[in-house]
């Protein structure tokens, strides 16, 4: 021990980091009153007990937070860089055609999900991974803007699934021998019917209301002036400012079908120029049929209800060919009927079917009217002309 | 320390250019000291967590344009202590709370009885007195375990000031402790 050295008090010691880490407090230190190493001591232990720290459910809790946070800010900024790109590709190819962003960006999406027609439940799809499986072949669905839930009720149930608070897109899939009406969040009223897909979001926050369609389904648009909606099938678009129509796009059928009952919409499509869409805007009664290939619009009057009475579980038939009668009860009671004679499928029919019936009642019904046979071939029901003896 | 920075200034470019992981592991090495760091400002843990949070989720925002930085740490701790202290209008809240306290003593349950149990409190109490400033450097300095050129930085003020204020605490504080404490303190000393 050297007494030579002044001696040091608390603050030199806390003031000094080679002296501090000597001090263990364990051994004196030569030149250093102990009752000043103590003080020093006391001082730093009792402020090192002041440490809070995170544990570490807490740090992992954060750190989740904070990924879902950059998830959510990569996913905006995705969107943002697709339309850009979008944009980029608009003026380069304006002059070939015209690109609709968001149109694409549907179809993209709605390019995820077949249909599959022919088998299955009526499905509703929420987010990645929710589905809801909807058995009753007349279900309605409900989506509510004020609690943000939908309600999904058929004769048997009624669910109510709460939504997040995201707007998604969600998709609905109706098999052939279902039907589904569905009130989206801003009121509109759509009945799908077989075999069809609607993809729709699950709030209308955009300055357009914009649906898919394939297949057919019948429009009750509620009136936003601010909010056009629009239906986008593969064809054809179809833009509305509220009012009731009928579309009927379905894959297999080589003209897509529009029918206005009241109201104003536009359409618009390929046409036969080269470069550009066509549109056309179409007065209530009238049916507007496009054919894809050709690229031709023809408009003809006709009487509305027979194109939208479906929702009311009832047909209209007018002039009807046998065949495309036969078609429509296919897809409408998911059965498949083969009509022999073609001859006898390119006859025409006119009447009332009530659709509550079954698909055999309902041939039945017609064989009494005209000189037919039905007879059931396995899955198959075959249509025969009568035989005369 | 020099290595660490190198690390970080590693880390630094990667997120500039992108690199998730990077992100990762610059939250990983901080995300706990800037906890302890921002409890000293204020009370509230949930708040310190929020604003933790935004500090790094405008980190990865804005990465690409990040400046140039010699210490990733400094900035760290300079915009957390911005971000915690401007929703506070400003007022620092170094504030030694009844649950910290209750904490020290739980922790001690368990244990032979801590005799420190009091002269911490008397201690913490004297320090609540110290003017802001002094207080600050204090916690920077013991709580947090900063070095003092972190400090100064964090502080905006020299190296020197700090240290001053550091020095000037510790003479407030043995005057406000003085005669009762110094052997009872030297005898539980002994005790570390």
């Amino acid at each position: 021990m050297t007494n030579n050295t002044y001696n040091k008090r608390a603050e030199d010691i806390l003031t000094d980091d080679r002296l501090l880490n000597q001090a263990d407090g364990l051994r004196p230190m030569p030149g250093i009153d102990e009752g000043e190493l103590s003080l020093a001591k006391n001082i730093q232990q009792a402020l090192k007990r002041q440490k809070k720290e995170l544990d570490e459910t807490e740090q992992q809790e954060l750190q989740t937070r904070l990924n879902t946070s950059i998830h959510q800010f990569n996913r905006k900024q995705r969107i943002i860089q697709l339309a850009s790109v979008a944009a980029v590709l608009l003026m380069v190819f304006f002059a070939v055609t015209l690109l609709d962003t968001s149109r694409s960006q549907f179809l993209r999406f709605a390019s995820n999900f077949s249909v599959e027609p022919q088998l299955g439940q009526t499905r509703l799809i929420l987010e990645e991974g929710n589905d809801l499986e909807i058995s009753a072949t007349e279900a309605s669905i409900q989506y509510s803007q004020a609690d943000n839930s939908i309600q999904v009720s058929s004769i048997e149930q009624l669910t109510t699934t709460l939504l997040e608070g995201e707007k998604n897109l969600h998709t609905l899939l109706v098999p052939f021998g279902k039907r589904t009406k569905i009130t989206l969040s801003d009121g509109s009223i759509v009945w799908v019917n077989s075999g069809s897909k609607l993809i729709y979001p699950s709030r209308f926050d955009d300055d357009k209301r914009e649906v898919y369609l394939e297949g057919a389904a019948i429009f009750d648009i509620t009136h936003r002036a601010d909010q056009p909606f629009y239906v986008y099938t593969d064809d054809l678009d179809v833009r509305v400012l509220g009012t009731m129509f009928a579309v009927s796009a379905y894959p297999d059928d080589e003209n897509v079908n529009t029918v206005l009952e009241r109201g104003k919409v536009e359409l618009k499509y390929k046409g036969t120029r080269l470069i550009g869409y066509e549109k056309d805007i179409i007065t209530p009664g009238t049916k507007a049929t496009y054919l894809p290939e050709a690229g031709t619009m023809t408009q003809t009057q006709v009487n509305t209800r027979n194109y939208t009475s479906w929702k009311d579980g009832y047909v209209f038939l007018e002039k009807k060919t046998l065949g495309y009668i036969v078609k429509k009860i296919a897809r409408y009671y998911n059965v498949t009927i083969h009509v022999e004679d073609e001859q006898l499928a390119s006859e025409t029919f006119s009447g009332m079917l009530d659709l509550r019936n079954n698909a055999s009642q309902i041939l039945e019904i017609i064989s009494e009217v005209i000189n037919i046979d039905i007879e059931k071939d396995h899955d198959q029901i075959v249509i025969k002309r009568k035989q005369k003896w | 320390m020099c290595k660490e920075i190198n690390g970080d200034y590693l880390l630094w470019e990667k997120l500039k250019k992108g690199d998730t992981s990077a992100f990762n592991e610059l939250y990983e090495r901080y995300a706990g000291i800037l906890f302890s760091f921002g409890m000293i400002y204020s009370s509230d843990k949930e708040y310190v967590k929020d604003c933790i949070h935004d500090l790094f989720f405008e980190l990865f925002k804005y990465r690409k344009n990040l400046s140039e930085t010699n210490s990733i740490r400094n900035y760290l701790f300079k915009s957390l202590k911005r971000k915690v202290c401007s929703k506070q209008k400003g007022r620092l809240q170094l504030i030694y709370t009844a649950e910290s306290l209750e904490r020290n003593e739980g922790n001690s349950a368990g244990s032979e009885e801590d005799p420190l149990q009091e002269d911490i409190q008397r201690l913490l109490k004297a320090i609540q007195k110290l003017p802001e400033r002094q207080q600050e450097a204090l916690n920077l300095r013991f709580i947090v375990e900063l070095s003092y050129p972190e400090v100064a930085s964090i502080m905006d003020i020299s190296l020197e000031s700090v240290r001053t204020l550091v020095y000037r605490s510790v003479k407030t504080l043995r005057e406000d402790l003085k005669g009762k404490q110094v052997t009872v303190l030297f005898c539980v000393m002994r005790s570390y």
